[in-house]
């Protein structure tokens, strides 16, 4: 190919404007729909990173589970408020910063003046507020002396607060929950969106750990101890090497504890929340080109119309294609310049859905979107543009090749003849 | 010596029409020397056409063989018979077969793309060059003396291997055919006779061995008719290229001096001589001998002269400043 054959193809294209321009418009929807759909995506994914990230990177988690999951052996033991209790250990050389858990959470109807609500009432240990990154709106956290003590006090997530207590300041106020009554002494924050790990704290209620062990789930494990959902260890920063040394640290200690043979593997997952970043991001990545491949629908039936348009051309132009040939045009040329001209349309079209793409993908970022007045983020990404273009090059050789074929192979006595 | 551009022998070619065999070409055997200028007449349906596009490479023999400048063409693949049609054949066709909007001097490019522009005249060409004759073939008039025009000359064959000129070979072809003024032009701004003329350029442009027409003249009114035919007579007579039309007008066909009729597949009968100046049946292979290369501004010159004088005094009155 060559600049003189770009100019021929896009000559041609432009002898017929109207054609050419609706077989754009197929391009430029299908180019466009990929890109706003794969933008959207990757907004979603970037929303839900950024809030990963806020739950703190410098934390880890750790649940009850076997890694790389093998089904076959005994079901992994609980982890117990005395694991976490054994963990506070690792604090004594400064890596780790804080240790807390979180157990015998029950979902409960909740009243209080006559409001009642649904939530999920979580025992924690004192720390469990400043581990997970939680803030205070306003009152006291629980303290360790509320833990020590097992007093009936609460914490109530931001929703909680709004929906049991509208009008007034529920600092002081009582709310009952099964056969709890419990002193509000602190609203948090809003957290917002899915709140990262397990429920959102927003429509939850705290409460001290061994007050939910006392009142709320008395069930002990097989060694006596009391069980918990989780445990989170806050680690001094967030560089590599403290993560790692944490994490060998609750290993050692954990194994140590659930009695674990030297060549066995853990019953525990210790994840943090770098990896649990890079599986969500994977799992939306898929999500994005899932998008990606409906919307891709559309490009195909752009290409459709490119094969078409250049069957129809091909015909309209066969004495065209036989005066070339008598002049001494190979095949290949002839074949060159139908294609050059189908990717000309498809890399135009692609190039102007990207732009209608993004029009549409920022249009759809200015929209508020659900209750609290935020709105989707949308992001066109470099690597979103690099696939839409090659993609429609793609899709004008792939439904370009038929037709460039066809006029390829014509005989030239028989397409001179050709009315 | 003689050196034959065109051998065919026993060419056969034959359609399935509605069911039934129609032999198109039915044994047609024909030699033609380099420098020839021959006509093709007979009644429609005689095979002329057939013929025509087989020695034009643009269709196939069923059977027999025909040699093109010494290439046995049959056994060629359709990128060598492009290649044979880009270089050594220049075809015009009655309908004139142009682009549509196109410019003249684009159509003219044309072959030019295709052949990828970077061939050198005929090697064949440089002969004469190196023995003292004048060629001026693509060149512009001017007043240098032969030594320098041979200069000119290699400097602008490696012009053109360079890929460089082809506006400028197009544009040589154009002032060749009298189309100065009309290279911008489009088929729909030009008339008949200037569109074959075009054509004519179109074909002339990568220099070929032969020109192939079938009918130019078909769709033309007399006096252009004249005009365009004494343009191909001019061709043959001043560049020696051989050329090959096919005609219906008795008239036309004895201003060669060969005369092929066709019939039912056949060549019926053949006529040789130079029938307008009247001399021997050998003067068409003299004219092979010396192809003279003029400058090509002898667009002025008249038909006429052209037609007269085949061989060398046209080049030497040429040049001479």
């Amino acid at each position: 190919m060559n600049f003189a054959t770009l100019k021929v193809a896009i000559s041609a294209l432009a002898a017929n404007k109207l054609r050419t321009s609706l077989t754009l418009l197929g391009m430029i929807i299908g180019v466009a729909s990929v890109t706003a759909l794969m933008s959207i995506g990757r907004g979603v994914e970037r929303q839900i990173t950024t809030e990963l990230q806020a739950a703190g990177t410098n934390v880890l988690f750790i649940f009850s589970g076997r890694p790389g999951g093998s089904p076959s052996e005994e079901p992994p033991q609980q982890l117990t408020y005395e694991d976490a209790l054994a963990l506070e250990e690792l604090t004594w050389d400064g890596t780790v910063v804080g240790v807390a858990a979180e157990g015998s959470s029950r979902s409960l109807s909740v009243v209080a003046q006559g409001n009642d609500t649904h939530v999920s009432v979580q025992g924690v240990t004192a720390s469990y507020i400043s581990v997970n990154n939680l803030t205070l709106a306003y009152g006291q956290p629980i303290s360790e002396i509320d833990v020590d003590s097992r007093a009936s006090v609460a914490v109530l997530g931001s929703k909680a607060a709004a929906d049991l207590f509208p009008d007034d300041d529920p600092i002081d106020q009582t709310v009952r929950a099964e056969n709890l009554r419990l002193r509000v002494i602190g609203v948090l924050e809003e957290q917002g969106g899915s709140g990262g790990f397990g429920n959102s704290s927003d429509n939850a209620i705290l409460i001290p750990i061994t007050t939910a062990q006392a009142r709320l789930s008395r069930w002990v494990t097989a060694r006596g101890e009391r069980p918990v959902n989780s445990i989170s260890i806050e680690l001094l920063d967030e560089q590599e090497e403290t993560i790692d040394a944490g994490a060998a640290g609750i290993r050692q200690i954990l194994r140590e504890r659930h009695e674990i043979p030297e060549e066995a593997d853990d019953d525990f997952i210790i994840m943090s929340p770098k990896d649990l970043i890079e599986a969500v991001s994977a799992a939306l990545g898929v999500f994005t080109l899932f998008l990606g491949a409906i919307a891709g629908i559309s490009l195909l039936v752009g290409g459709i119309g490119i094969m078409n348009i250049m069957l129809v051309s091909v015909t309209e132009r066969t004495r065209e294609i036989g005066i070339r040939k008598a002049v001494g045009a190979k095949r290949r040329d002839i074949l060159i310049q139908f294609l050059v001209e189908s990717v000309v349309v498809s890399v135009l079209g692609g190039v102007l859905g990207i732009l209608l793409g993004t029009l549409i993908s920022f249009g759809i970022a200015q929209i508020p979107f659900g209750g609290d007045g935020e709105s989707l983020q949308t992001a066109v990404t470099l690597d979103i543009i690099f696939l839409a273009v090659s993609v429609a090059a793609s899709v004008g050789i792939f439904f370009g090749i038929y037709p460039a074929n066809r006029a390829a192979r014509l005989d030239p006595i028989q397409a001179l003849r050709y009315e | 010596m003689r050196d034959s551009v065109i051998e065919t022998s026993d060419l056969r070619k034959t359609y399935v029409m509605g069911g039934s065999e129609i032999h198109a070409l039915d044994g047609v055997s024909l030699n033609v020397e380099r420098g020839d200028l021959l006509a093709i007449t007979g009644p429609s349906g005689s095979g002329k056409s057939t013929l025509m596009n087989i020695l034009g490479c643009l269709d196939r023999p069923d059977d027999g063989d025909y040699l093109l400048d010494g290439e046995d063409v049959a056994t060629l693949d359709d990128n060598r018979l492009a290649e044979i049609r880009n270089r050594k054949i220049g075809f015009v066709f009655q309908s004139f077969n142009l682009l549509p909007r196109v410019s003249a001097l684009e159509q003219v490019e044309l072959p030019l793309l295709y052949g990828g522009g970077n061939r050198q005249k005929r090697p064949a060409k440089s002969a004469p060059a190196a023995a003292g004759a004048p060629v001026g073939a693509g060149k512009a008039p001017n007043e240098l003396s032969d030594a320098e025009q041979r200069a000119g000359v290699a400097r602008d064959l490696m012009l053109q291997k360079g890929g460089a000129g082809w506006r400028d070979r197009a544009r040589e072809a154009l002032i060749a055919v009298g189309l100065e003024d009309r290279m911008s032009h489009k088929p729909t701004e030009l008339s008949g006779g200037q569109q074959q003329r075009v054509a004519i350029a179109r074909a002339l442009v990568t220099d070929p061995a032969i020109i192939l027409a079938d009918e130019p003249t078909g769709n033309l009114d007399s006096r252009t008719s004249e005009e365009l035919m004494a343009l191909l007579l001019r061709l043959n007579a001043d560049r020696g290229i051989t050329v090959l039309f096919i005609t219906h007008e008795e008239e036309i066909a004895r201003r060669t001096n060969r005369i092929i009729r066709m019939r039912d597949g056949r060549i019926a009968d053949e006529e040789r001589g130079d029938f307008a100046g009247g001399e021997s049946s050998n003067s068409g292979a003299e004219a092979g001998q010396a192809p003279s290369e003029s400058s090509i501004d002898d667009g002025e010159e008249t038909p006429s002269q052209a037609g007269s004088s085949p061989a060398t005094p046209a080049r030497s009155s040429e040049v001479a400043p």
